[in-house]
């Protein structure tokens, strides 16, 4: 959504507060504020999907024409409304980020869900082109599998997003290259 | 409350004379096979089963369950007159008449055409026989009735008709049971059915079953409806949440009691 259709919402909202006459609403209308405030975009890059080596499809080319930064990439990672990929996948390198005397790094890097493949590795078994479709599209990646994992650079085709998210990809073009420069560090 | 809680010490006492295996098919310390063969699940479990020792143990004990403070408020409530009509629900129904109501509900109204859950019957019967206002599904009036209705059927089978009138109601259920929402793109199904059991960051996925509602939820520090349950799921994934009471909500609260047909009623349990 356009930041003019987001004020329009918002002066809406008051509009109504006013004319309803109560403070409450009011109150409530200031309240709800935006969950999808971390970055998400509406742009989404264009891209081709050519021929795999270990999958179908893979997407060769840089979805900025630039290589990502890995140290970058780890932050999207472990956030947890933007990949939160830990939330399903146990990565040993990422366990090694908690430091004994550093209780912050706890909560930041431990805590790693078993519902997908651990990703120890595997740069081992995908190419670049590949690991950048399963970060952009896992179901495209994976179109057997009917994956819980979730598309990070798409915002079409879903249902019911609620009006905070609705039309926003959750990775930008420019972190989804860089998740992809840290699962390239990810070798066995 | 006191009545409840000689049932539950007589259990125990049976308990220990029956011992195990007769607590082997609870869907706690062991699963049931499902009734049906059209069920996806092949063993059925209860969210106690997922739970840690110490939340097991505060459900266990009605003593130090937190949720028996609302039991309390509606086993009070079930005497109090209130309304135009100045009537009690004590004055229409004996508590031993609504025992099954927790293991049956919902139910599909021939009269009034519509799915009534435990939540709707009590609005219905304040409305239409005590000429009172209705009550919001998370209001401690309604919490309190809701778990004094639902544990009269504490340890009784998980049995919902879906057949005649309710199927149609069952379908749409199931629809949005296996549905992707959200901008997270999840369906019910995939962390409830493809994944229960496993880790999800911190929490271990159950099978999402409804036995135990209203749950205690330490979350919350409070009881609260399925209904709040759904939304909660729905939100989680980014989607977009329907009211308490909504027709996709009621639909889906028969599905999902179908999924754990068999499964006793558990209410008030407590969760993570
Ligand atoms: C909600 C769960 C979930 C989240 C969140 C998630 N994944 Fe996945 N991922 C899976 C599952 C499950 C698979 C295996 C494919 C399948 O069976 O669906 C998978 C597969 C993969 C694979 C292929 C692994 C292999 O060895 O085959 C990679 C790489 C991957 N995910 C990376 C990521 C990254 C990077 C993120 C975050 C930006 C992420 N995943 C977030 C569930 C998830
Ligand atoms: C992203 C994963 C996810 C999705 C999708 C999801 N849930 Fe849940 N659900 C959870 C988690 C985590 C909990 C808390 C732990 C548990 O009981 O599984 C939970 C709990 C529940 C419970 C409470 C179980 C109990 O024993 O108290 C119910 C009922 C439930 N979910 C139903 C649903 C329904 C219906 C849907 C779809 C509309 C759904 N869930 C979608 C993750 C999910």
């Amino acid at each position: 959504m356009s930041l003019a259709k987001r004020m329009m919402g918002v002066s809406v909202a008051i509009a109504f507060a006013l004319t309803a006459g109560s403070s409450l609403a009011l109150a409530q209308a200031k309240k709800k504020k935006s969950k999808c405030k971390d970055g998400e975009t509406e742009q989404v890059a264009s891209y081709k999907p050519s021929k795999g080596t270990n999958l179908n499809l893979q997407i060769e080319a840089s979805l900025t024409g630039k290589p990502g930064n890995p140290k970058s990439g780890l932050k999207w990672m472990v956030h947890r409304r933007l990949g939160n990929c830990i939330a399903c996948h146990e990565v040993k390198k990422i366990l090694g980020e908690v430091k004994a005397d550093n209780p912050g790094t706890l909560k930041k890097y431990a805590f790693h869900g078993k519902i997908g493949p651990t990703l120890d590795g595997v740069a081992d078994r995908y190419t670049e082109g590949e690991l950048r479709l399963i970060v952009v599209s896992a179901k495209k990646a994976f179109p057997d599998a009917n994956t819980i994992m979730p598309a990070f650079h798409a915002n079409s085709g879903l249902n019911q997003v609620t009006g905070d998210c609705k039309d926003l990809a959750i990775l930008s073009a420019e972190r989804v290259e860089d998740v992809v420069a840290y699962l390239k560090t990810l070798k066995q | 409350m006191n009545g409840l809680k000689l049932i539950s010490i007589a259990g125990s006492v049976a308990a220990i004379i029956f011992a195990a295996p007769a607590l082997a098919t609870d869907g706690k310390s062991g699963p049931l096979k499902p009734a049906s063969k059209d069920s996806p699940l092949s063993e059925i479990w209860s969210g106690y089963h997922f739970a840690s020792k110490e939340t097991q143990a505060m459900q266990d004990d009605d003593f130090g369950n937190p949720a028996m403070n609302w039991y309390d408020v509606g086993e009070t409530g079930w005497s109090k007159k209130d309304g135009e009509a100045g009537k009690s629900c004590a004055e229409c129904h004996k508590v031993g008449d609504i025992k099954g109501v927790g293991a049956r509900y919902p139910i599909y109204d021939d009269k009034l055409k519509k799915l009534m859950n435990v939540e709707e019957r009590v609005n219905y019967c304040r409305k239409t026989y005590m000429k009172a206002k209705p009550w919001k599904y998370d209001s401690s009036n309604m919490l309190g009735m809701a778990i004094f209705i639902n544990a009269q059927a504490r340890g009784m089978p998980r049995s919902v008709k879906i057949d005649g009138p309710a199927a149609e109601f069952f379908e749409k259920g199931k629809k949005f049971y296996y549905a992707r929402r959200g901008q997270l793109d999840m369906s019910c199904a995939h962390c409830h059915e493809k994944y229960f059991g496993q880790k999800i960051r911190m929490n271990i996925l159950s099978q999402g079953q409804s036995n135990g509602f209203p749950t205690y939820r330490l979350k919350w520090q409070k009881p609260g409806s399925l209904h709040r349950r759904f939304s909660g799921c729905n939100k989680q994934v980014r989607a977009k949440s329907f009211k308490r009471g909504s027709p996709e909500y009621m639909a889906l609260e028969l599905y999902l009691a179908w999924r754990g047909q068999g499964l006793p009623i558990e209410t008030p349990a407590v969760r993570n």
